[in-house]
């Protein structure tokens, strides 16, 4: 078994696609929906997927065969390491505990397998150090 | 017992042991401290944080035809121009108008004068027979300037309370992100690597004592704002805000990884700016108090949903418990955030602790000692 994370945009042709059933039953996969909003320009799902990594890659090509734009997120969080200045204003908002500091060296670590794209850490650096582009 | 003039003399050859505050705690533990301050002469200390009272006066020199600058503005930003002709004042927290997501204010403009960007300098006057120039719109660099200095009137707050919130939504305050119900808590020192954390009666720091500001050197003008003695103290050291110095220091030889503008969250603007503070260990005491811990140290804890003047006491904690990640409360575990880097506030005290070691900064004797008494007053509200 294997986790991977991807964002899905839909247009307004797939925008309905159940998504997550598809995937539970037909590949056996167990979809953790991380963040899914409607915008605009059509719609955003951030995805994690566990499963093996064949169905996963089934998956893959199954949604992209449905017209769903899917592209691996592994890193939801873009950290600006010039503009970081290690301070820790991040550690304690996180909902998944995605910030550790470095024990000997007080650098703040971004621990990306926990991330789920949530933002909560985006308004919470005084150093606009942290973004999150969907 | 050890003199400045002693401690200085080997500054210069070369000589001075010199340890910074975190690491003399085990020298100490160790050894003692009638031996260890035998042995070393400076303890550096260093802290990186958030520095509201800050701000820089900066001279423009004059155009042709001159000006009387009264309205000014830097990249936006307004500068305090209610002095001589082309003299101003540019404070951390003045926010440019209109900054939309992300606010943008003096402590930026600052740290883009000291890395060496252009700024855009409008200004307006009255026009006057000896200054007939109503409007002007250029850009400088630092290094235009006849003199760009710091004068921070509060600086290096020793001690700071942590900070949590009890309703039922977030507060952004400048203790940072505060979750609801006591989700988190915020904390904001190096302490044991804290300047005057680490001399807490300030037995050698005082007015003219020359110390790291911001990548240069810089002096304590004065005390700070807000200066107050009155705190209770927990082993010999004040357990929440309590004295504060007034800085300055010549912009032109900072640097800015050592200054950094802030945009706090519907807080507005700062700065933070890297100070460190050497202590000559002149005798046993001054050791052993340069040598405190982080499990010595302890802050309290308060609730930012109230006015300050209501503010119960939640706790204390050590900064050992703080640093940990998650303290206790009442059987439940709150997680911390530090909001002062203590990578970069050992950064600090690692540079200063090198300048010293390679005999090109000298230590000072004060000139004056600063206040053994202050209370901070409330500002009544009177009709």
């Amino acid at each position: 078994m294997i986790q991977k994370r991807y964002k899905l945009r839909f247009s307004d042709d797939n925008l309905q696609e159940s998504v997550a059933y598809i995937l539970v039953s037909k590949f056996n996969i167990q979809p953790n929906i991380l963040r899914a909003e409607v915008r605009d320009d059509g719609g955003v799902m951030v995805l994690e997927m566990k499963g093996t990594q064949e169905n996963i890659d089934a998956s893959v090509v199954y949604l992209s065969d449905a017209g769903i734009s899917i592209r691996a997120f592994d890193k939801q969080i873009i950290k600006n390491q010039d503009a970081c200045v290690d301070c820790g204003a991040c550690i304690s908002v996180c909902p998944t505990r995605c910030f550790t500091p470095d024990p000997e060296t007080w650098e703040i670590v971004l621990n990306y397998e926990k991330c789920i794209a949530c933002g909560t850490c985006l308004n919470a650096c005084p150093f606009h150090a942290l973004s999150l582009p969907l | 017992m050890k003199t400045y003039g002693e401690i200085n003399e080997r500054i210069r050859r070369k000589k001075a042991v010199v340890y910074t505050a975190e690491e003399v705690i085990d020298l100490v533990r160790s050894k003692g401290p009638e031996k260890a301050a035998e042995k070393v002469d400076v303890v550096t200390t260093g802290t990186f944080g958030a520095m509201c009272s800050s701000g820089a006066f900066l001279n423009f020199g004059h155009s042709d035809p001159p000006i009387r600058m009264t309205d000014i503005r830097l990249n936006g930003v307004e500068a305090y121009g209610g002095l001589a002709a082309v003299d101003a004042y540019i404070g951390s927290t003045a926010m440019r108008e209109n900054s939309g997501e992300f606010g943008y204010g003096g402590g930026h403009v600052i740290e883009e004068l000291i890395a060496g960007n252009r700024v855009r300098l409008r200004a307006w006057g009255p026009g006057t027979d000896c200054y007939v120039r109503k409007d002007i719109d250029t850009y400088i660099t630092l290094d235009d300037l006849n003199e760009a200095y710091m004068f921070n009137p509060r600086n290096v707050y020793q001690n700071y309370s942590a900070a949590t919130n009890t309703l039922d939504r977030t507060l952004y305050t400048y203790m940072g992100k505060l979750l609801p119900r006591m989700k988190n808590i915020t904390y904001s020192t190096s302490g044991q690597l804290s300047p005057l954390l680490n001399d807490p009666h300030l037995e050698t720091i005082g007015g003219g004592t020359r110390i790291f500001l911001g990548g240069g050197e810089g002096y304590v003008a004065w005390q700070g704002t807000q200066y107050d003695t009155a705190a209770p103290e927990r082993n010999g050291v004040p357990v929440n805000g309590s004295r504060t110095l007034a800085l300055m220091g010549d912009m032109k030889q900072m640097d800015h990884d050592y200054v950094r503008g802030m945009d706090v969250h519907r807080y507005g603007t700062s700065i933070a700016i890297g100070v460190g503070i050497p202590i000559p260990i002149l005798n046993a005491d001054i050791m052993k108090r340069a040598a405190v811990s982080d499990e010595d140290l302890y802050t309290t804890l308060v609730d930012y949903s109230v006015t300050e003047k209501g503010r119960a006491a939640l706790g204390e904690y050590s900064y050992a418990e703080l640093r940990s990640g998650t303290v206790d409360y009442e059987g439940h575990k709150i997680r911390t955030s530090p909001l002062s880097s203590y990578r970069k506030a050992r950064q600090v005290a690692e540079k200063l602790k090198d300048w010293i070691e390679n005999g090109e900064f000298l230590l000072t004797e004060p000139i004056f000692r600063l206040p053994e008494t202050g209370t901070v007053k409330p500002l009544e509200v009177r009709r």
